[in-house]
């Protein structure tokens, strides 16, 4: 409908004549994608997913132990066989009718089954009584689970493939460190190092599995979504944990319990990545490249300056640390070319800027001066947005027309 | 090839299925039960979800430990020997417990409980549905100290949860009204 009206507002301008627009018309129409009923496969696969999970919460006592078993290896079974025909239908000697129906079919039941291995194993958990951990769990699933999720092809599969692997890591992190209280001090102070710098670096580690993906020819012809889901879901933990940053900045980070090594530790880590973006990215242009490197050291950077040193609690520092930090995230969408990202993050700029307004009110000398200085900084952030907004305008319309 | 890594692909989750199952029954088969007494380590909160949360009462016996309670020679014995609850059986249900070395442990006494495995007998699966009854009726156990859980203690020293009972009735049969 949208593509209509601008053909039709086109013709009217003289800018294109009725065979070009119908000419765009029949192409557009032919490399549509059915992105709705993408969205609802997904969205009914993970309910049905969740559906197995919370039976399985739910505990009925009406059934037998072995009948509950028996019925979820049947739909196991079930599910299994139903994605083997999918695929043997798809197999190049047979005649597909529709290929997109089957790939989503596919990709449907594919979810579907990563949800149910997880509940079935939590269901064997929860009537055999063992006492084992979340994390544990999470470790067998992805574990298992790993060969089947490849079976697909689609974003949402590789969306909740990401996820999946992101929960597991960061459970059993977070259940390792539960641990560290029966330690010495000596070795609780090693082991909350070494944990806050793989909890640090996780987003490195899953941009470098993006880049192994997109490495593997087999994985790239087919499954370009996951190294391209995992590329983005790097670069968003990545934006979360700088994000995070500010909060270092609303505590007294003055003593010995903060892990100062793991800090430096992360910083070196994203340095050495950093320098690494032109291999990682050789498509992209230096600006961009330029963008990342500086995101990526920032969010480090940011990282020894609240925790790396001894300071005291100075939330005005965080807050605007954050303001910088969100800048250059803006800045670096404008480089990649996201539009979309520029637009939501010049939104957040906005609402964090209100926020300071809010953080420095307290006493009337606090809010007075917090008052004049947020004013002031809201004014160079319109004055600098007036500066650069044509060229800006200019660079995102060369950019959509490229 | 492209169908038998299909085939793989798809059985690997059910293969874990059933090895879980398989190692869970291997576990009833090859372990020795134990009754030991279970209480609420906090009294206002047992219900977290669809399981209860407790803590074993052992039996303590008297005997003098031959493992370090204290937690830093502790860790110095565990790289060298590792520390087990030894359990003897007594005339009643519930086994007198004493802390030696497992070797000494897997020899002597008539269980062997690692530690770990000690740690993790701190919840029992109920159905949501009766999540208060069974809270109600734990809560009565422990009030007259008739609450017990049944674990199956493999000879090396591995615990798993076969039953919660109030006064010697399975909650679970308690709860189907049995």
């Amino acid at each position: 409908m949208k593509l209509d009206k601008k053909l039709d507002a086109w013709k009217q301008a003289g800018l294109i004549d009725a065979d070009t627009a119908e000419g765009i018309r029949t192409f557009e129409a032919g490399s549509a994608r059915p992105i709705l009923l993408w969205a609802m496969g997904g969205v009914g696969a993970l309910a049905i997913a969740l559906g197995f999970v919370s039976i399985v919460a739910a505990n009925w006592v009406n059934l037998s132990d072995y009948l509950k078993l028996g019925v979820a290896f049947a739909i196991g079974c079930v599910l299994a066989a139903s994605i083997y025909r999918v695929l043997d239908s798809e197999a190049p000697n047979t005649d597909a009718s529709h290929p997109a129906n089957t790939q989503w079919l596919r990709d449907t039941l594919v979810i579907v089954f990563y949800g149910y291995t997880l509940a079935a194993l939590a269901l064997v958990g929860q009537i055999y009584q063992l006492g084992g951990t979340v994390g544990g769990l999470l470790l067998f699933w992805s574990l298992g689970t790993a060969g089947l999720v490849f079976l697909g092809r689609g974003r949402a599969l590789a969306v909740f493939f990401f996820l999946g692997l992101l929960s597991t890591y960061h459970t059993n992190l977070f259940e390792w460190a539960e641990t560290f209280r029966e330690l010495d001090p000596a070795e609780k102070d090693l082991a909350e190092n070494i944990t806050v710098f793989l909890a640090g670096i996780s987003p490195l580690l899953f941009l470098l599995f993006s880049h192994l993906l997109a490495r593997i020819p087999a994985l790239l012809r087919k499954r370009s979504h996951f190294a391209g889901v995992f590329n983005a879901g790097s670069w968003v933990l990545l934006a979360l944990l700088g994000n995070a940053m500010q909060y270092l900045w609303y505590d007294d980070m003055r003593g010995d319990d903060v892990p100062r090594w793991s800090i430096w530790a992360c910083l070196a880590a994203g340095g050495v990545v950093a320098g690494f973006i032109p291999k990682l990215y050789p498509g992209h242009s230096p600006r961009t490249q330029l963008g990342m490197r500086c995101t990526i050291l920032a969010v480090y950077g940011m990282g020894v300056l609240g925790a790396g040193i001894d300071h005291p609690e100075l939330p005005l520092v965080g807050a605007l640390l954050n303001l910088g930090f969100l800048c250059l995230l803006a800045w670096t969408s404008l480089q990649v070319g996201s539009k979309a990202g520029f637009n939501f993050l010049t939104a957040l700029i906005g609402l964090r800027v209100i926020a300071i307004y809010f953080e420095v009110f307290g006493s009337l000398l606090q809010t007075g001066l917090g008052l004049i200085g947020g004013g002031m900084l809201t004014l160079l952030i319109t004055w600098i947005w007036l500066r650069k907004s044509n060229a800006l305008a200019t660079q995102l319309t060369e950019e959509a027309d490229s | 090839m492209k169908r038998r890594w299909a085939l793989l692909a798809l059985a690997l989750p059910l293969l874990m299925y059933l090895l879980a199952i398989v190692k869970a029954e291997y576990h009833l088969t090859q372990g020795e039960i134990h009754t030991f007494a279970i209480s609420g380590y906090d009294p206002r909160d047992l219900l977290r979800g669809h399981y209860l949360r407790f803590q074993v009462d052992f039996d303590w016996a008297e005997e003098p430990s031959t493992c370090p309670t204290n937690p830093e020679q502790e860790l110095e014995l565990e790289s060298a020997q590792e520390c087990c609850l030894c359990l003897m059986k007594t005339e009643g249900p519930i086994p007198k417990v004493f802390h030696t070395t497992c070797q000494e442990a897997r020899v002597s006494c008539d269980g062997a409980l690692r530690p770990a495995a000690a740690k993790d007998l701190h919840r029992y699966y109920i159905p949501e549905e009766q999540a208060q009854e069974a809270e109600r009726l734990i809560r009565e156990g422990w009030a007259d100290r008739s609450a017990h859980i049944l674990v199956s203690i493999t000879p090396d020293g591995e615990a798993q949860i076969v039953d919660l009972q109030i006064d010697g009735h399975s909650l679970d049969d308690l709860l189907r009204g049995e």
